[in-house]
């Protein structure tokens, strides 16, 4: 079960790099870079799920899974959030100077 | 008892999962926004009420079937205010005011915002 | 954990996930990429991590998603892409991309598969499960670790915050606020007034209670903020603008950072270490009750009124962007 979280990891991981990759318009830029920051947040949590753990809130009915990497993501979703939020700033700004969202005419410092 | 009410909330999540899909239904093959968002509000909330309340005898607990109970009223208040929301701004902004896609003539222009 | 029921939701985020990144229409790209947040938070749930599963529907799912409804609103008049781009052209571009990306997905999951294998404790975390309710008096693992045994983690965190609230305002500068916004339909802001106290009860539960069930002072902050979101769109921007003034917001963001650091500065001064827990004047609590786990009480309202009040005013400042234009 768990190949079967790291291949989804793989292949949504690879997708957003191919989104930034490709894709002209910045807005799916940021669609991809959520898709890589979900992609490691799958990865963290299917890493600390032990079978037959329950959720590590006390008092257990048994094992429980791992809390640590828990912790980790919770760090990890708010600051991802607050990145996703500055890059719409910079969307917004960047769309007040050039009149458009192209990424291929962000082309001020070139040369 | 445990058993025929644990029956009869299979029959309403399958219930529920039938108005769901209907409401998909109807989102993807009416033809204007309007009649789409009825279909919409419609089967939806009834869908998701009829999970919701299937589930009740699901739960592992009298407080957790509560809970299952307030989230259904809570959903029933704020999906009808939604769409109602949505199909309010798309009669503010005269879209297909003058239902013209339905007959073959050249759409009329639209009247200018009232505020 | 039923395998099927695993498959059938990775299935289904690895589809949404692709129309998400192929779909030329960007608002139905916007609500793909939202349905694939939920379905994350459905996986992580039953991976049995009810705190991430809660903070990833609200932050992900909600707030980014009205945040993105922002920005993408304010660009819309402007024409998308469109005609070849001259310096790389895109035979080159898509199958050099794909190759490289299906290289890097082989090498992941060549690198993750040797990790799989029997899964046992490390000895952090069987400590973790063992002796936090002897060392801190929570019932909560996940939030005694971010607010006791890591909390100059959460402390950074808070700053990480503060320095993308900072960003933001720097660059969306110089709107001014439009007040003659009427906002929605009587029906709508009538039933927002019915609701409303029950979010904000809900947020204050998620937030005091965080020591003792999943929730924190992270998801508190974020469904206040959401809580402030939702009434600038219901009842408009002149009714909120008149009542709070954007200063308070930011002495808000302010004090939760400082009640932060002055707890931990409490704990030094006690001899316990910066912020210690029951090293210094707190005092663990009967287990289970409201007033346990020491300090972690204040500190989860320290984080709520630092994280809700920056994400709200992220919100504002965006808006008061779009009020400039002209348009409504």
């Amino acid at each position: 079960m768990i190949i079967m979280s790291f291949a989804t990891v793989a292949i949504l991981f690879s997708l957003g790099l191919f989104t930034i990759l490709v894709q002209r318009n910045a807005f799916k830029t940021v669609i991809g870079l959520t898709l890589m920051e979900s992609a490691v947040l799958l990865l963290f949590i299917s890493w600390a799920y032990i079978p037959e753990g329950w959720a590590p809130i006390l008092p257990l009915k048994g094992s429980g899974v791992d809390p640590l990497p828990h912790a980790l993501t919770l760090t990890a979703i708010v600051i991802g959030a607050c990145d996703l939020a500055l890059a719409f700033a910079f969307i917004m700004k960047l769309n007040g100077f050039e009149k458009t969202v192209d990424v291929d005419s962000f082309r001020r410092l070139k040369g | 008892m445990m058993p025929l009410l644990r029956f009869l909330g299979s029959v309403c999540i399958l219930a529920g999962v039938f108005f769901s899909f209907a409401a998909v239904v109807a989102i993807l093959r009416f033809p204007d926004v309007y009649t789409r968002l009825h279909g919409g509000t419609k089967a939806l909330s009834g869908g998701a009420l009829l999970i919701l309340l299937g589930s009740m005898p699901y739960a592992g607990s009298s407080l957790g079937a509560l809970k299952l109970l307030l989230i259904a009223v809570f959903f029933l208040i704020s999906n009808p205010m939604a769409s109602h929301a949505i199909a309010r701004a798309c009669h503010r902004r005269t879209l297909f005011k003058n239902f013209s896609h339905f007959s073959s003539e050249t759409p009329i222009e639209g009247e200018s915002m009232r505020e | 954990m039923s395998e099927p029921l695993l498959a059938f939701l990775y299935f289904f985020i690895l589809l949404t996930a692709f129309v998400a990144v192929f779909l030329d229409d960007l608002l139905s790209s916007f609500i793909s990429l939202s349905v694939t947040g939920v379905l994350m938070a459905t996986v992580f749930a039953l991976l049995r991590a009810p705190d991430v599963a809660l903070t990833q529907a609200i932050i992900n799912s909600g707030l980014i998603t009205s945040l993105l409804l922002v920005a993408y609103s304010h660009t819309r008049r402007t024409p998308l892409p469109s005609g070849p781009c001259t310096a790389c052209p895109s035979w080159l571009r898509w199958p050099l991309a794909a190759l490289i990306c299906f290289l890097l997905a082989v090498l992941l999951f060549r690198g993750m598969y040797s990790l799989a294998g029997e899964r046992a404790l490390e000895t952090a975390s069987t400590h973790f499960l063992a002796e936090t309710l002897r060392e801190t008096g929570a019932l909560n693992v996940v939030a005694a670790i971010l607010l006791d045994y890591r909390a100059f983690d959460t402390l950074g965190e808070t700053t990480v915050i503060f320095a993308a609230v900072a960003g933001i305002s720097l660059l969306l500068s110089g709107g001014k606020h439009v007040r003659s916004r009427q906002g929605l339909s009587f029906i709508v802001k009538r039933g927002m007034a019915l609701l409303t106290p029950f979010l904000l009860l809900y947020a204050a539960s998620i937030l005091f209670l965080g020591h003792l069930t999943p929730g924190g002072g992270f998801q508190g902050g974020s469904v206040f903020a959401t809580v402030a979101i939702l009434i600038c769109v219901v009842y408009g921007t002149g009714f909120d603008a008149s009542r709070v003034s954007s200063k308070s917001k930011e002495t808000l963001e302010v004090g939760g950072a400082l009640l932060f650091v002055f707890i931990g500065l409490l704990g030094a001064a006690w001899g316990g270490g910066f912020l210690a827990n029951l090293k210094g004047p707190f005092f663990p609590g009967t287990p289970g009750s409201l007033f346990s786990g020491g300090n972690m009480l204040f500190l989860n309202l320290a984080v709520g009124l630092k994280v809700g009040a920056g994400l709200s005013s992220i919100f504002y400042v965006m808006i008061k962007i779009l009020e400039q234009e002209g348009e409504q």
